[in-house]
């Protein structure tokens, strides 16, 4: 019966946890809400970006890039871009584990991995051969950040260091789900089946202005930078997102646990009483008698 | 006469999407281009200068720097690297940094070759903002 008291530190330890989740989950809905603003302000412009260079690629003849070029070269370098923070559900575990699905798929390569936010490298570094980890100033990488990791991987790719490079990230679907995945950057590719597609959908070829070459020369890296920003970018939503879930439900699973403890505590104080009661109630009846 | 469409995308956000036009004209690296309904189908590089649409209730001015100007069928989608809308101009940095430009580029000190490709930029983008700004 002595442990009414334990059940009382419990409730008030449980009080003090829900308190904190509440609070973390209000402060990464309006960091997600930020986030997404972002991404979702991003995304029309990479989308159409991506396109253009994707068609004017297919409809210009004979156009090579250094960044659509295969390179003879096994080497390969995976940017991971997870968080620093952990407390956000399955967001770095589920992406853990598809880097592990894709690492044992793509056994021929020699992966390295480059890290952006240390919870993955902390979780698979052991694994893989490891590289390098990105820090920022400030908690979000700022546009000039991202564009000096995305220059220094591509002249390792344009110097012919390595033959592909791939980044590993959330992408952003909604606040409640993230999708997990692998995605080659370089070298860029246009299969020939889209190349059939895009000319058939465009039999007629665009008016270029200087001229398709030069466009492209200024598009290509563009798309290659931009393209490194979404992801960053769809990766820190969906970690404010996945966080903000994990808080909600962390704070519903302590609210829980408060109320059943109370219960229980409740009982065993009726009890208490009960017995009281009826230790007094059957003394004074035995000095009655 | 037909309208078209307008799309202006940046990094940081949609400017306007689907925004009805009958006539617009465009600052490329080219000089200026202006498109009507049924233009033919070109692709090609933006300058900075102002992007002029008008559309049936009024005429309408965004800034555009640096890009890709796409006009496929009914529609013509900018992709620029930054853009405002007229009301979005902010008049006294506008005019901080065309002084700031100004004194850089007067040659008191010596810059690089690529800080004074930055600066000359600068300086447009800046004379740029403060010409959208009159037109308000």
């Amino acid at each position: 019966m002595a442990n009414i008291k334990e059940l009382k530190k419990k409730i008030k330890s449980t009080k003090g946890t829900f308190k904190i989740t509440k609070a973390m989950k209000l402060v990464s809905a309006a960091k997600l809400n930020k986030a997404q603003v972002r991404i979702l302000g991003l995304r029309p412009y990479s989308l159409e970006l991506e396109d253009t260079v994707r068609t004017v690629s297919a409809l210009a003849q004979d156009y090579s890039n250094e960044y659509f070029l295969p390179k003879d070269n096994n080497k390969a370098i995976v940017l991971v871009i997870s968080s620093d923070k952990g407390l956000c559900g399955g967001y770095n575990s589920s992406l853990a584990k598809t880097i592990r699905r894709f690492t044992n798929e793509h056994k021929d390569e020699d992966l390295k991995f480059y890290w952006i936010g240390k919870k993955v490298r902390d979780l698979i570094a052991r694994d893989v051969n490891s590289g390098k980890t990105f820090t920022f100033a400030k908690q979000d990488p700022s546009y000039e950040e991202v564009r000096k990791i995305a220059d220094e991987l591509g002249s390792m790719f344009v110097a012919g260091e390595v033959g592909k490079i791939y980044v590993a990230y959330n992408s952003f679907i909604s606040a409640i789900a993230f999708d997990s995945k692998v995605r080659q950057l370089l070298p860029m590719q246009v299969s020939t089946l889209d190349k059939e597609l895009i000319k058939t959908k465009y039999p007629y070829d665009f008016k270029y202005e200087p001229g398709a070459e030069q466009i492209l020369d200024t598009l290509v890296p563009e798309v290659y930078l931009t393209t490194v920003y979404t992801c960053v970018l769809d990766a820190i939503a969906s970690e404010h997102g996945s966080r903000m879930n994990a808080m909600e439900n962390a704070s519903k699973n302590s609210k829980e646990v408060i109320k059943k403890l109370s219960l229980k505590m409740n009982k065993m104080r009726q009890a208490r009483i009960t017995t009281e009661l009826i230790e007094v109630v059957s003394g004074a009846e035995s000095l009655n008698g | 006469m037909a309208a078209f469409k307008l799309n202006l995308f940046t990094p940081k956000g949609v400017i306007v999407k689907d925004l009805e036009c009958n006539d617009i004209t465009i600052p490329t690296v080219r000089g200026e281009i202006n498109i009507l309904p049924e233009h033919t189908h070109i692709l090609t590089e933006l300058g900075t200068g102002i992007l002029t649409a008008k559309t049936n209730t009024g005429v309408r001015h965004f800034s555009v720097t640096a890009g890709l100007c796409r006009v496929l069928k009914d529609t013509v989608t900018i992709l620029s690297f930054t853009s405002e809308k007229v009301q979005d101009i902010d008049l006294e940095r506008a005019k901080a940094a065309k002084a700031k430009a100004m004194e850089n580029l007067s040659g008191k000190i010596s810059l690089t070759d690529v800080d004074l490709i930055k600066n000359r930029r600068k300086l447009e983008r800046a004379e740029m903002r403060l010409r959208l700004a009159n037109l308000k």
